[in-house]
């Protein structure tokens, strides 16, 4: 349902409808339209200066750091501290491990602000065309008026309409360049210009369609969490799940390694062969260290990591965010686990499959020595990382699942069990690339994360 | 004959599923919030798996709910898109998709006796409304209606509070799952409107998913997808009576069919058309039609990459221990159904009752039916009538 207000649809909105049909043949232009241009300007001018900042950093830094850049970037700070710790063991001196810090420090703060400017430009991109959007909703709000008219089912079209019409409003809003930067909250609860965006529960209209484009619709969903003070990782949190802390001599030993695609054989034969099996049965989960042993040293190290990840994985209280999932924490401090036993070897397969598909892109890549885009990243660490981070968000997917159980399965059943198994054996049957399976892996991972949304529990 | 009239994509959009309120408009628009998250983490993606291959993942992550393109598209984004909706759109069945709490036997059987008494109870209502309006609120029929009535909703608060009551037993040893439970039961499951969840729950746990294989040729690939047809789909069918039992028992699969441009006008048929499987599967390229059994199932391909489904009878021994108990109380329900009839006779109500009673051995019934007391003998019965595993 497109946007459910406090208020029902008035005479006062019927009127701007027709008002508005009357001026279809010249739908007034937003009156701050270049708005959006002068947004655009800030974040690129934003993105400039600390890029400047970064290269200045960069310079008084003397020689290439002894972990790269990238995978330095991707150290959270529990991780950087463990591996700062380690090198400090290993004799480095504290003033080059504060170096190390700071050229991590400034990584991370380059790469979110690209971030940021991406989101904006997202944004920016996909709302600039308000013309579109009205012409588009117009053309929707004069097929509600032709079904009321018709009596079929003329409440519903009455409401589609209001409905359509408040999205109007809240593109119109945009149009003005209002919506780009939410407000103080203390203005954001006076101002009405954002009732609309902060009002609405859904983006469709009764029957459950779409009324404005898919990239339209998404950067709505996107304002909408804005203007109800979540940001995205609050809102579809994986973070909320602890995994194992490990020492900083294993993460070290990983980032300052590369897998070698040549040597995948060895993994892709253990995931053939787990894909031979049935299903895998609670008690597999236990015998995964015994087959993780035979491997080559570098994904035994990655495959044991993660292993221990799983088998450790809980709901930790995370610090500053609007919303912590306080339901997963009490219920794991009864003495209760947020998977089952099978999910968590269901799920040790799947990363086991991932992995040997990612080392046989490589590997692929490498054979044909054809452009890369992308699948260049060899690094343990941030493979490592990779694979951890969709173990996360497969467990908070379960987790939420089995906390709220709403009757169909978003967690590892449906995910792994469903999309991944059947997706990568038609590709496998229609020859696609190992390239195409992880995406594919990685599409299951990510598609129904919108299900862990705040407001569907 | 089983009429399976395509739907033309364009109308199919704007035939979505009427809802009735935010949550489950909200859970549509799960795609555009997943897609936030994915924009939110976009450079990291690109780092990893390429301009392409983020824009692949990218747009199936927004765009998966509904079935679109085919597998040999020369956009490598949309190729994927194509494979993963189809993929996705394919989990209807129990096995893919059900939490564990709605494949179980007992939550089963107590979902269906309250599907029961809802039902006697809808009858009741009417029957009772008539004869408010046709002032006849003193007479006997009245008097034995309101027992009855009041008897059914107690029994189907009485499920309720049996479905609380199976946590432990669902979900050993895991107080989390136990809870979770516990509370979707107690905040979610209403007992006097249960018609969607035993609609969804016995119609995707009637079909079990058996796996899917690729074929092509020189115009197209064609997905089959294998599905068991489990021995509740029948039991089902029979148990909820021929119009609502089949409309059940074929939920998963017309969702299914739907989702590929497909429909089940007559869902009696199909249950016929599956107790007579094997199918004989006739293709006809040409007018990319498929045919199985003699026209029993008409299914027009829509899209370039065709996607058939074949229906197999899985092994019996399934779900015995359910199937036993939906069969068992049959009899009963007939019985039941006898009472409800519009011309109340009392006499004709204690004999049937009281040969119930001798044939089940039930002696409150009879105790009851000596005492002349037919509102306290129907309420044995529908005890004894809705009486749950334990």
């Amino acid at each position: 349902m497109f946007f459910v207000f406090n208020k029902a649809f008035s005479p006062f909105c019927e009127k701007r409808i027709v008002f508005f049909a009357m001026e279809k043949e010249n739908i007034p232009f937003p009156s701050r339209y270049e708005a959006f241009e002068n947004s655009l300007e800030l974040c690129r001018a934003e993105r400039n200066a600390f890029r400047r900042a970064y290269r200045k950093t960069i310079e008084s830094l003397l020689g290439e750091p002894v972990i790269a850049p990238d995978v330095l970037r991707s150290f959270s700070d529990d991780e950087a501290d463990r591996v700062f710790g380690a090198l400090e063991r290993e004799g480095m001196s504290a003033e080059d491990v504060l170096l190390l810090r700071t050229r991590r420090s400034s990584e991370r703060g380059l790469a979110h602000c690209k971030q940021q400017v991406h989101e904006q430009l997202f944004l920016v991109h996909a709302l600039r065309d308000v013309r579109t959007a009205q012409t588009l909703l117009y053309d929707y709000m004069r097929g509600q008026t032709a079904r009321e008219n018709l009596d079929d089912n003329p409440v519903q079209s009455k409401r589609n309409k209001a409905r359509a019409f408040a999205l109007l409003q809240i593109i119109s809003e945009i149009g003005s360049g209002n919506c780009l930067f939410p407000p103080l909250e203390k203005n954001m609860e006076k101002d009405f210009r954002y009732h609309c965006i902060r009002e609405c529960e859904s983006l469709r209209d009764e029957k459950g369609n779409l009324v404005l484009p898919m990239p339209l619709m998404c950067s709505l969903a996107s304002l909408h969490l804005r203007f109800n003070n979540f940001d995205v990782d609050s809102a579809m949190d994986a973070g909320c799940i602890a995994l194992a802390g490990h020492s900083g001599e294993d993460l070290l030993t990983l980032a300052r390694s590369d897998l070698e695609p040549a040597k995948c054989k060895p993994v892709i034969t253990l995931a053939k062969t787990l894909r031979g099996e049935d299903e895998p049965a609670a008690e597999k989960f236990q015998q995964y260290p015994a087959m993780i042993e035979k491997r080559p040293a570098l994904p035994k190290r990655i495959l044991t990591l993660l292993w221990k990840d799983i088998e450790a994985a809980r709901p930790a209280k995370v610090a500053d965010k609007k919303y912590e999932r306080q339901d997963l924490i009490e219920q794991y401090a009864k003495g209760g686990d947020i998977v089952t036993d099978t999910e968590r070897a269901v799920l040790m397969r799947e990363l086991i499959e991932y992995l040997a598909d990612y080392m046989e892109a490589l590997h692929e890549i490498e054979e044909s020595h054809g452009k890369s885009d992308g699948f260049t990243i060899c690094n343990a660490f941030r493979v490592y990382k990779l694979l951890r981070e969709n173990a996360r968000k497969y467990l908070f997917q379960s987790g939420v699942d089995h906390i709220y159980l709403t009757g169909s399965d978003h967690g590892v059943k449906h995910l792994i069990q469903g999309d991944v198994r059947f997706s990568t054996q038609v590709a496998e049957q229609l020859k696609w690339s190992a390239r195409d399976r992880v995406c594919l892996r990685q599409i299951a991972v990510d598609h129904d994360l919108g299900y862990t949304h705040p407001a569907l529990q | 004959m089983i009429s399976v009239t395509p739907i033309p994509l364009s109308s199919k959009h704007k035939d979505g599923i009427p809802l009735d309120n935010g949550y489950y408009a909200l859970t549509k628009d799960h795609p555009l919030y997943s897609s936030v998250y994915y924009e939110a983490h976009r450079s990291e993606y690109e780092e990893y798996f390429g301009k392409q291959g983020t824009r692949s993942i990218g747009l199936s992550i927004l765009d998966h709910s509904e079935v679109k393109g085919h597998l040999r598209d020369p956009d490598p984004a949309k190729r994927m898109q194509a494979l993963f909706c189809r993929i996705d759109c394919m989990a209807v069945s129990a096995d893919l998709k059900n939490a564990p709490a709605l494949m179980h036997d007992k939550v089963l059987v107590a979902m269906s006796k309250t599907f029961e008494a809802i039902e006697y109870l809808k009858d009741i209502d009417m029957r009772m409304g008539q004869l408010w309006k046709d002032h006849q609120v003193r007479s006997d029929e009245y008097k034995w209606l309101a027992a009855a009535q009041a008897s059914l909703r107690t029994i189907a608060g009485e499920v309720k509070k049996y479905l609380l009551g199976l946590d432990k037993e669902i979900y050993e040893d895991d107080p989390v799952l136990q809870q979770a439970y516990h509370r979707a039961v107690e905040q979610h499951y209403d007992p006097f409107n249960p018609k969607f969840p035993v609609q969804r729950d016995f119609g995707s746990n009637a079909i079990a998913f058996a796996g899917i294989d690729v074929g092509s040729t020189a115009e197209r690939d064609h997905l089959t997808a294998r599905l068991n047809v489990l021995p509740l789909f029948f039991a089902v069918a029979d148990y909820f009576g021929e119009e609502q039992g089949s409309s059940f028992a074929t939920s998963a699969v017309e969702k299914l069919l739907k989702s590929f441009g497909g429909a089940i006008h007559n869902p009696i048929k199909l249950v016929e058309a599956f107790s007579m499987l094997p199918f004989k599967s006739i293709y006809n390229p040409e007018k990319d039609v498929e045919k199985k059994i003699d026209d029993g199932i008409e299914y027009q391909q829509h899209y370039v990459t065709h996607v058939h489904f074949e229906f197999e009878i899985a092994p019996r021994g399934k779900r015995s221990q359910l199937i036993k108990r939906m069969k068992k109380l049959l009899p009963s329900l007939i019985i039941m159904r006898d009472l409800l009839r519009s011309d109340f006779d009392s006499e004709r109500m204690k004999s049937m009752l009281a040969k119930f009673a001798d044939d089940t051995k039930n002696d409150a019934i009879s105790e009851s039916i000596q005492k002349e007391d037919l509102d306290g003998a129907t309420e044995h019965f529908l005890i004894q009538h809705f009486t749950l595993p334990e």
